[in-house]
């Protein structure tokens, strides 16, 4: 067929599904044809699924036959990040300790959109357990930008974000503790939603810090990051801080928020020290642009934006060294050979298949939270969340929506900041505040660097105010065609 | 604040069951001194009277509403992923020796 099948939206493939003018395995058959030409020179996969994905697809197509019911989200090639666990085919979590896991279970928000026949293409490259900003710390590759290979993608949903800015999915799914779905979104000039904490369940994923992580959507568009939100979000009985509330229908929603009389906060902290000119200058031209559609542009300051990084450094590793004592080599992933008694079967399995950075972050959070300095790390940190959630909270009194870069700069060459844990924590000034908070954001694509390098900005909303982002970020979409640019590979 | 020295990184490392060899010791102690001198920053910020936020939900007392043991796992699934099993037992070395 002579249609870009990447430059349609879901629905409207739907559309031509059932129309008969296009078949589900001509549309799996795109993207599974693009990995195996492109994935080699892109590592954005650990574990492709191509022959899972034949065998699905046929039953798809079984079903097209005898018309019976379909999904919602009929053949829809996915990508999910490698901490989603999938039942029956590997979930590393991108780390050596969980190399060879087959769950016996899937993630609620997987099974969701399988359950609307969407079809697994592979699980991506991650920073082992999601943490890092650039997918480099992954126990098995690094992912490249498929806009310019010596650099890094993004992270830590890197392999993620990099798939679907070369065609290699049509939605992926990553997650958010600290940026990890709109940094490498942002970096690979492509949209990532990540949602209100507790909108999306977090059952089945391996968890980083719990109080911060938030599994969300990658695509080219964000007409189909509402329909698969709308998909994946809501209660979860087998996670208890998944929200009540009920989920709006955020596809029939993209015109809801006029952009006439619209108040957008323009945080000064995001755009100080330390951000690119070039991103600067491209941001403050995607607000203008809603302002020339009428809407009012408001200088807001968040005083405690700096501090971010601080308060999350501080409490993220907190909870990662309570969350990663569960990997001990007993009841599944690697385990040491040839050690003496139990507790030397602890020592020795995580001295020798954990990541330097998961050690490093696991050192970070038992020091913090180690007699005698609990209350000067732990409980400060978190008297300083209090302050960052009411300072957004205030802010939300008097603007509609929050408009910020994503990043600081474009992406980096690979090894740059790798040796340095610092240099690559601060690269997360833009984005923790949002998961310190709980908030939803969306990133967005909003043009290049001089060296062709994508930048994204980020609308942030107020609690459950999901809709709003979807609705802004549409018509940005429909004024704009970054979203429509792809890398030549 | 304490300085971090390499005693720090083999005592914290002990506390967190990880093995780390005298190299990885010392680059920890180099790397966590520079991060914790930066989060330190915020002993800067007064906090009188600011209570702590540990989630952001505003949940109160969550409950199971229904019973979910029908989606719990059989032993057997469990069990595969176990590097050692027999029976319906998970196998570990020993945790008490003579």
């Amino acid at each position: 067929m002579s249609v870009e099948i990447w430059k349609l939206t879901i629905s409207e493939i739907q559309s031509l599904l059932t129309k008969g003018e296009l078949t589900p395995t001509q549309y799996l058959n795109y993207y599974l044809s693009r990995i195996e030409k492109f994935d080699c020179q892109l590592q954005a996969f650990i574990t492709p699924t191509p022959d899972l994905a034949r065998n699905w697809v046929e039953k798809i197509e079984t079903k097209l036959k005898n018309s019976l019911p379909l999904g919602k989200l009929t053949g829809l090639p996915l990508a999910v990040k490698d901490i989603f666990l999938t039942e029956g085919v590997q979930s590393t979590a991108g780390s050596q300790i969980l190399k060879g896991f087959i769950p016996p279970y899937s993630s609620t928000v997987y099974q969701r959109l399988i359950d609307e026949d969407a079809i697994l293409v592979g699980k991506t490259n991650t920073d082992p357990f999601a943490f890092g900003a650039s997918t480099e710390n992954s126990g098995y590759f690094p992912t490249k930008n498929p806009w310019d290979v010596t650099r890094i993608p993004g992270g830590s949903s890197g392999g993620s974000a990099a798939a679907i800015a070369a065609q290699l999915a049509h939605v992926a799914l990553g997650t958010d503790t600290g940026g990890s779905i709109r940094q490498p979104a942002s970096m690979c000039g492509i949209s990532g939603i990540k949602p209100t904490y507790g909108r999306n369940s977090r059952y089945g994923i391996t968890a980083m810090a719990s109080s911060f992580d938030c599994p969300g959507a990658l695509a080219r568009h964000v007409t189909d990051l509402a329909l698969v939100t709308e998909i994946m979000a809501g209660n979860d009985p087998l996670d208890a801080t998944s929200s009540n509330l009920p989920v709006p229908a955020y596809s029939q929603m993209l015109n809801s928020t006029p952009l006439q009389g619209l108040k957008i906060g323009i945080p000064k902290e995001y755009f100080g020290e330390g951000i690119d000119s070039e991103v600067k200058t491209q941001v403050m031209a995607a607000s203008e642009l809603f302002q020339k559609q009428g809407a009012i542009l408001s200088d807001i300051s968040l005083p405690s934006t700096s501090l971010g990084i601080d308060v999350y450094y501080t409490l993220v590793p907190c909870e990662i060294s309570a969350n990663m004592a569960r990997y001990d080599g007993v009841r599944f992933g690697q385990t040491a050979q040839n050690t003496t008694n139990l507790i030397d079967t602890y020592f020795q399995t995580r001295g020798q298949f954990l990541e330097p950075e998961l050690k490093r972050r696991i050192l970070i959070g038992t020091y913090a939270l180690s007699s005698g300095y609990y209350d000067a790390y732990y409980i400060k940190a978190s008297q300083i969340r209090t302050l960052i959630k009411q300072e957004f909270e205030n802010a939300f009194n008097s603007v509609d929506v929050i408009l910020a870069p994503v990043a600081p700069t474009t992406a980096w060459p690979l090894g740059q900041k790798v040796n340095d844990p610092l240099a690559m924590y601060l690269a997360d000034v833009n984005t923790v505040c949002v998961n310190v908070a709980g908030l939803p954001a969306l990133a967005l694509p909003c043009g290049f660097d001089s060296q062709s390098l994508p930048i994204g900005f980020q609308l942030i909303g107020n609690y459950f105010e999901e809709a709003k982002l979807f609705s802004l970020g549409h018509q940005f979409q429909q004024l704009t065609d970054y979203h429509l640019q792809v890398p030549k590979l | 604040m304490s300085q971090i020295t390499t005693a720090t990184i083999a005592h914290i490392a002990k506390l967190a069951r990880i093995n780390l060899t005298p190299e990885e010791t010392e680059t920890y102690a180099g790397q966590l001194a520079t991060v914790m001198e930066h989060v330190a920053r915020i002993n800067n910020v007064d906090t009188t009277a600011v209570t702590p936020t540990f989630q952001v939900t505003n949940n109160r007392s969550s409950f199971q509403t229904a019973p979910v043991s029908s989606q719990t796992l059989s032993s057997q699934k469990v069990l595969k992923n176990a590097p050692r099993h027999h029976d319906n037992y998970i196998v570990t070395q020993p945790s008490i020796t003579k």
